[in-house]
């Protein structure tokens, strides 16, 4: 899972708003123009985006992982034609749907380096700045808390699996594999939730806490103009 | 000061805590020692609001723990048993600063804490680090600097020298020397009595929810000795 790796990339150096604006940015072009012109500077933006990061590919499109089953199967489910008897194969319907399958993994893959780039803190503050009061806090707070739960639930489970695995689990039908690993995670998971509120609770977890300064400094403007230009042009073409 | 009265707390049908009355003054160093299930870490949590009694009252400095849970939070901080339970960042110095920021103190005041807790511990070169990448050693120092960072009067460390090797144990043992000598009161819950039992001025031996004996560590020891209780290394009592 892509968590929020400490570094002195230009991309770390962002304030967070111009990260969170640049996301919703690129989202909002990758629906409006899925269009292989469109989705290739997409490409090359996402791209440039994880080199800068100093994120690696492999983890990159890793965050895209839970929602490849579908991405996958949509354009094949939209290729078959159950109009006449027996089905037929028509690729080119299948062209739309996998256009629209890439580009949310592009959505993914900048949504990678945002949390590979940016502290939970920060975002709470910049969502904080975006949505002020009480609503604001409430948001913040809720997306600081499943941020720190998501990461050591998971590395919770996959202990459970390898402790599992160590254990010969895989002598045993799938079915019961399933269930064995379900019920422990999910156990686990529980556990795991109790002791994490526990943590928050001897550490005084407050509704306004001290957040970090956000600077919007010379590196945002550019950022901000460049992914503006980006729109401009792909409006045009 | 750290006061309960009369405290009473069950899980279920089962009594953990049974009537415990005790104080533990400011820059005291007390070691609470029982067999497993003795309700050691239960008494503790209750000193900083982390468990609600079922009757009687815990009281910090003067002021009962369940009128001002802040101020008891804040006054006496807790370090568990796993110090991977207690982190809730990524990094030693965001999860260093979580406690202070969330007292809502200035970032100047948030980052000489942070500084001044890491040099205590002796982990300033591992500010950037993630947490996630610190050996165990590391690991608890972060611990009790995240706990340090908040000021408190008094520090709980339930079983600090748990799975730690022998470098890391005296390393945690110097860190814990270090503050009580400037002060910071510590309750340490241990089977460990070994390695603190020559720094501190009480041991508390809890036996089935009750305080069986408290006293210093040479009547202690005397005491043990006399009584069955499986709780120590013979070498100790010797």
């Amino acid at each position: 899972m892509i968590q929020y790796d400490p570094g002195t990339t230009i991309i770390h150096q962002l304030d967070p708003r111009t990260k969170l604006f640049v996301q919703a940015t690129v989202a909002a072009l990758a629906f409006a123009h899925t269009t292989p012109r469109g989705l290739i500077v997409l490409s090359g933006f996402a791209i440039s985006c994880v080199i800068m990061s100093n994120l690696s590919f492999r983890r990159a499109i890793s965050a895209a992982r839970p929602a490849l089953p579908f991405l996958i199967a949509a354009p094949v489910v939209t290729a078959i034609d159950i109009s006449s008897w027996p089905p037929e194969i028509v690729p080119a319907a299948a062209i739309g749907a996998s256009l629209a399958s890439y580009r949310v993994i592009i959505i993914f893959i900048i949504a990678a380096v945002y949390l590979h780039t940016t502290p939970i803190r920060q975002s709470q503050a910049a969502i904080q700045w975006f949505v002020p009061g009480r609503v604001g806090r409430l948001l913040a707070l809720g997306v600081s808390v499943v941020f720190r739960t998501l990461p050591v639930i998971r590395a919770d489970i996959h202990r459970v699996r390898s402790a599992a695995k160590a254990r010969l689990i895989q002598n045993q039908t799938r079915r019961e594999r399933v269930r064995i690993i379900g019920t422990a995670g999910l156990r686990r998971t529980f556990e795991r939730a109790d002791r994490l509120t526990l943590a928050l609770q001897a550490r005084c977890l407050a509704w306004n806490p001290t957040l970090p300064r956000l600077v919007f400094g010379r590196a945002d403007g550019v950022a901000l103009i460049f992914i503006i230009i980006t729109a401009m042009f792909l409006l045009i073409i | 000061m750290i006061e309960t009265i009369a405290l009473q707390h069950s899980y279920d049908e089962t009594t953990v805590i049974d009537g415990i009355s005790l104080t533990i003054d400011d820059g005291e160093w007390v070691v609470i020692i029982g067999a497993n299930g003795s309700g050691k870490t239960t008494l503790v949590r209750h000193f900083n609001g982390l468990c609600t009694p079922d009757s009687g009252s815990v009281i910090i400095n003067g002021t009962p723990v369940s009128a001002n849970l802040l101020a008891a939070r804040t006054a006496v901080g807790m370090v568990f048993q796993t110090p991977r339970d207690q982190f809730v960042a990524a990094t030693v110095e965001a999860d260093v600063a979580f406690g202070p920021e969330n007292l809502g103190l200035s970032h100047a005041d948030i980052e000489t804490r942070v500084s001044d807790a890491l040099a205590t511990v002796g982990l300033s070169e591992c500010r950037h680090a993630r947490t996630s990448e610190l050996s165990g050693g590391e690991r608890a120092r972060v611990a009790i600097a995240g706990v340090l960072a908040m000021r408190p009067d008094h520090i709980v460390l339930d079983e600090p020298f748990a799975g730690l090797d022998l470098s890391a144990r005296a390393s945690i043992q110097d860190r814990l020397r270090t503050l009580a000598a400037n002060g910071t009161g510590l309750i340490t819950v241990t089977h460990d009595l070994e390695a603190v039992i020559n720094d501190v001025d009480r041991i508390i031996v809890i036996q089935e929810g009750q305080i069986a004996y408290e006293g210093s560590p040479t009547s202690a020891c005397q005491w043990l000795s006399t009584h069955s209780v499986d709780i120590v290394s013979p070498s100790i009592l010797s």
